[in-house]
Parts: C-alpha cells; sequence; structure tokens
C-alpha cells in the first residue's frame, strides 16, 4: 500500500512537472521554424519599408546594438566601482544601505523603469527621447545584476593574495590594482553579459523613451531616438491583422533570442573561465 | 604610516577613494532618484483623488476622474491565474531535480528553465496572440480572445523559471542528513520528501512564491499584448473571459500619450508608485527569505 502511494505520487508530480521540461524546446523549436520562414541575408541586411511588412531588420540590430553598447558603458564602471567600494572601503552599516539600493533597483519593474526615465532623463535632464536616455535606464535596470556577480568574484579572491598584497605595505587602491582588478573583472564581466541578454529584450522601458517605430536609421547624434528590435516586434504583433507584417515579427523574434542566447552563451563561458581561473 | 610613502602615491589613494565613494553617492542616489521622481509626479493625484484614486472604478480623462480600481482587479486577476497555473508546475519541477533526477541532470534541467526565462517579454506576447488569442476566440466562441485569463496564462510560462529556480535552491539547500534521518526511521523517499524536507525548505519555496510574484504584477509587455486593454471591472467577478486592464498595461498605454504634469500623468504615476511599492516590496521580502535559508545551510 505505502509502496503504491509512493508510485502514485512521482507519477502525478512527473505529470506536473512534464511542461516545465517540454515548453522550452516546444516554444524555441517554434520561434525558430516561425522564425526562419522569414530570415534570410536580405532580412538580415536591409531596412525595414512599408511599415515593417516589407524589408528586413538591418537598422534595428544597430539600434538595439547600440542601447545595449551604451547600457554596459554606463553600467560596467559602476558595478565595479560599487563592488570594489563594498568589499575594501565600506564599514558594515553602508554596506547594508548599498545592497538595499541594489535590491530595490532589482524590484522595479520594467515599466515603472521607463516612467522614471521619461521624468528624469527625458525631461528632467533634457536629454530627449533619445538613444543615450535608453541606454541610461538599460544601464540602470542591469546595475544590480553586474554589481553583484562583480561582488562575489572579489569574494572569491583567496584571502592570503590580498593580505600578501597588504604585508607588503600597499596602499588599498594599490592592493586593488594588483590583486582585486585582476581577479574580479571575469565575474564582471560575467554579470555584465547576463545583464546585456536581459536589456537587449526589453520594450517596456525603452518603447517611449528612446526608440521609435520608423522614419530614423542609425543615430547621428546623441539627441536621436532609435529604431530596435523589441519595439519593432511589438508594433508588428499590435497590427497583426497583415500576414506580411506578422511574418517579419516572426523574423524578428528569432533575431533577438539568437542575439540574447548568444549574449547567454558568453555569460556561460565567462563564467566556466573564471571558475578554472580560480582553481588553477 | 603615511609619511614612508611618496606623496603621489597618497595622492593617487585619496583621488581613487573619492572617485569611488563618489560611485557609491551615485548608486544610492539612483534608487533614491526612482522612488523620488515617482512619488513627487504622483502626489498632486493623491491630494486631490484621494482613497477614490483606489477605491474608484472609473478612469475618465476628459471628466478628470481616475479610479484605479480596474486595473487594481485586472492586476489581482492575471497575477493569481499565472499563480495558479505556474505554482503546481514549477514546484514539482523543483522538486523533481532537486530530489529524483541523478545530480548529472541538473545542469540540463537549469539550462531548459533559462532558455525559457530567456525569451523576451515582447516574444511571448507575441507567441499568445499566433495562438492563444485565436484559440480561445474560436474555441470558447468569444468576442475576442484578448482576455485577463489569455494574459494570465502566458503570464503562467513566464513566472515558471523564476518559480522553479528558487524553489529548487530551497530543496538543495536543506541539509543531507535530514534526508538521512527519513530513510533511517524507513520512510520512502515520497514520506521523507513530505516529512523531512519539504518542512525545512519553507521559506526558500515561500521566497520562490513572493519573487514570482513580484515578476507577474511587474511583467508589462506581453500583458499589454493579450489583456485586452479595457478599463473594464469583470462582471460577475469571477468571468475572467474578457477583456481587462492591468496596472502595468495601463501604464504602457497611456505614458506615451500624457503630457507630463497633466492630471493624467499624476495619476498615471500614482499607478507606477503602486506598482513599485507592492513589487519592490516583495521583492526584497523574497530575497531576505531566501538569503536566511542561504545562510542556515
Amino acid at each position: 500500500m505505502r509502496r503504491l502511494r509512493e508510485s502514485a505520487a512521482l507519477a502525478v508530480l512527473l505529470a506536473f512537472a512534464a511542461p516545465a521540461f517540454l515548453l522550452p524546446p516546444l516554444l524555441l523549436g517554434w520561434i525558430t521554424l516561425r522564425g526562419a520562414a522569414a530570415v534570410d541575408w536580405d532580412f538580415l541586411s536591409r531596412a525595414s519599408a512599408d511599415f515593417g511588412a516589407e524589408g528586413g531588420v538591418y537598422y534595428q540590430i544597430l539600434g538595439t546594438g547600440v542601447l545595449i553598447a551604451g547600457a554596459a558603458l554606463a553600467a560596467g564602471p559602476l558595478a565595479w566601482a560599487l563592488a570594489i567600494l563594498r568589499r575594501v572601503y565600506l564599514s558594515r552599516a553602508n554596506i547594508r544601505r548599498l545592497d538595499l539600493a541594489l535590491y530595490v533597483l532589482n524590484g522595479v519593474p520594467s515599466i515603472v523603469f521607463g516612467l522614471f526615465g521619461y521624468l528624469c532623463f527625458v525631461h528632467a535632464l533634457g536629454l530627449g527621447v533619445s538613444w543615450p536616455t535608453g541606454s541610461l535606464i538599460l544601464g540602470l535596470m542591469i546595475l544590480p545584476t553586474a554589481a553583484v556577480a562583480a561582488a562575489e568574484g572579489l569574494d572569491a579572491v583567496p584571502r592570503e593574495r590580498i593580505e600578501a598584497a597588504e604585508a607588503l605595505g600597499l596602499l588599498p587602491w594599490q592592493v586593488i590594482r594588483s590583486v582585486h582588478g585582476p581577479a574580479g573583472l571575469p565575474a564582471l564581466a560575467t554579470g555584465l553579459a547576463l545583464g546585456l541578454a536581459r536589456a537587449a529584450g526589453e520594450t517596456a522601458p525603452i518603447f517611449f523613451t528612446a526608440a521609435v517605430f520608423s522614419g530614423v536609421d542609425f543615430p547621428r547624434s546623441w539627441r536621436d531616438p532609435v529604431v530596435a528590435l523589441p519595439t519593432h516586434i511589438f508594433t508588428l504583433a499590435q497590427e497583426a491583422a497583415d500576414p506580411a507584417a506578422l511574418a517579419n515579427a516572426w523574423g524578428a523574434a528569432l533575431v533577438l533570442v539568437a542575439l540574447i542566447g548568444s549574449f547567454s552563451a558568453l555569460s556561460w563561458l565567462l563564467r566556466a573561465r573564471a571558475r578554472g581561473a580560480i582553481h588553477a | 604610516m603615511l609619511q614612508w610613502l611618496r606623496p603621489a602615491e597618497i595622492r593617487a589613494e585619496k583621488a581613487a577613494k573619492s572617485l569611488l565613494l563618489a560611485a557609491g553617492a551615485l548608486g544610492l542616489a539612483a534608487a533614491a532618484a526612482v522612488v523620488f521622481f515617482i512619488g513627487v509626479e504622483s502626489w498632486p493625484a493623491w491630494r486631490e483623488q484621494g482613497a477614490g484614486l483606489i477605491l474608484g472604478g472609473e478612469w475618465s480623462v476628459g471628466e478628470g476622474r481616475f479610479g484605479a480600481l480596474p486595473m487594481l482587479a485586472g492586476s489581482a486577476v492575471v497575477t493569481a491565474v499565472a499563480f495558479a497555473a505556474a505554482l503546481p508546475i514549477g514546484l514539482s519541477a523543483a522538486i523533481l531535480t532537486a530530489e529524483f533526477l541523478p545530480a548529472r541532470s541538473r545542469p540540463l534541467a537549469r539550462f531548459l528553465l533559462e532558455a525559457l526565462a530567456g525569451v523576451p517579454s515582447v516574444v511571448y506576447g507575441l507567441m499568445g496572440i499566433a495562438v492563444l488569442v485565436p484559440w480561445l476566440q474560436r474555441g470558447l466562441g468569444l468576442l475576442t480572445g484578448r482576455t485577463l485569463l489569455t494574459g494570465g496564462l502566458v503570464l503562467g510560462v513566464m513566472i515558471l523559471p523564476t518559480l522553479a529556480a528558487v524553489a529548487e535552491d530551497a530543496l538543495r539547500a536543506v541539509a543531507r542528513e535530514k534526508r538521512e534521518a527519513g530513510w533511517a526511521l524507513g520512510l520512502n523517499r515520497i514520506e521523507t520528501l513530505l516529512h523531512c524536507v519539504l518542512p525545512e525548505a519553507r521559506a526558500g519555496i515561500a521566497a520562490a512564491g513572493l519573487l514570482s510574484l513580484g515578476r507577474a504584477l511587474g511583467e508589462t509587455i506581453a500583458v499589454m499584448l493579450l489583456v485586452g486593454s479595457l478599463d473594464r471591472l469583470p462582471n460577475p467577478w469571477y468571468d475572467w473571459l474578457v477583456p481587462g486592464q492591468t496596472l502595468t498595461s495601463k501604464l504602457g498605454r497611456e505614458a506615451v500619450e500624457a503630457a507630463v504634469g497633466s492630471p493624467q500623468y499624476h495619476a498615471l504615476a500614482a499607478l507606477a508608485l503602486i506598482l513599485l511599492v507592492v513589487v519592490a516590496g516583495l521583492t526584497l521580502l523574497g530575497q531576505r527569505l531566501s538569503r536566511v535559508e542561504g545562510a542556515a545551510r
């Protein structure tokens, strides 16, 4: 009887868990299939035309690239500084304050980031609807991910190495440059890649602060908005009545998922390499 | 001690320290600024609408009435549907991976969940529009397939990775001796799970629930594409096969057209403030719970 109950419970568990493991290959396979029908060299290398029903996503790819490159530039150095500060200079109470700030940032919904960006960057700071606004918002979004990853990397630095440097009479900044820097940077890169994978797919923070649907190609100044992949898919998905536009939405979705996948793969590789380096 | 050092070294140390401290202040200021800007912008709406902002059922820009009740109800319904769909699946997946599958299959399970988490919100919206919307519309003979239920179901898939991954971490954190104690008593694996492992992992599983609730409430683009975007309370309250509106979809729809400084924008900022407080609260609480668990490891 007890054995029967165990088998029955296991069967139920398996039945309920199955969707969690079947959905990922199903959904990704489906995106690939529908997307592959639209994606070819022309699609990747031509500007979109006729409100997305014709042409490709060349400038959307470039626009997303600009946005996340800017986000990396904004978040990377700051995350690095916060991690060092936490490890070397701050008191326990201040570490708690900084962590609270990072946790709060991590808990802000993406649309609220959009609204904040509109109020703060577009209006108060006068940056306008432009790619720097989008990069700053996305950078702020991924700051906690990057900072926490970098801090974990620093925590993994062997204590003896720091003590050896301190015993040589080096000042904190010199210890940072010679020990923390080289050892912690791979962790920062891992966290940054992970954050960028998320930032690349975000629509809500940028669709009324940094991106427009059509009428622009590559930004020529820091006042210009961009076209981007997620906002492009969003607009096409809303006009779902036109089959040609919808087909192109799937194509853009496949390109975006591939882009995100490559950033995730990069973060996996970096993590694996960082681990190897610490154990070596 | 500093007198042994060359002045250049001291200058570099001081410069580096003040630069890093400035960066720290910038980090703190950024988090504070998000709360500050949304709070200040929403203040006039709280002052003018008072409790009507939360209890009012009508949102009319023309008449200057801003009641968020339909959006609050929509967010609650959509989140409840998502949670009800994701909880049994996510928990089962976590239990299966942590307790029953061989350890070497764990990276594969993690990889699958991370792949699901990597699909962006807008692509989930696209998939919902392509399949779920026409299915529901034709299958149930609805006027439109864009309903509260549609949004909730897709949202359920989206929060599945968070739920499963955090719950699995909680189960993994339970000490091996707890399981061994169960086996030593002659309990089988299901009994050990129920009586020895799950009670120990309670806080971590609660954290998984809170974090995924926070994600569901804050999710915007997929919900916006699927929920129908009508400011209506479901009537009767359990009829979820009708178009509705959530806090996030309302913000997404109207933030584009409202002018900063207008009563409409103040009211939208108030919605954003509600969202911010609830979601950040859930996230903070969830992270605290999961860390308590981690510390006890």
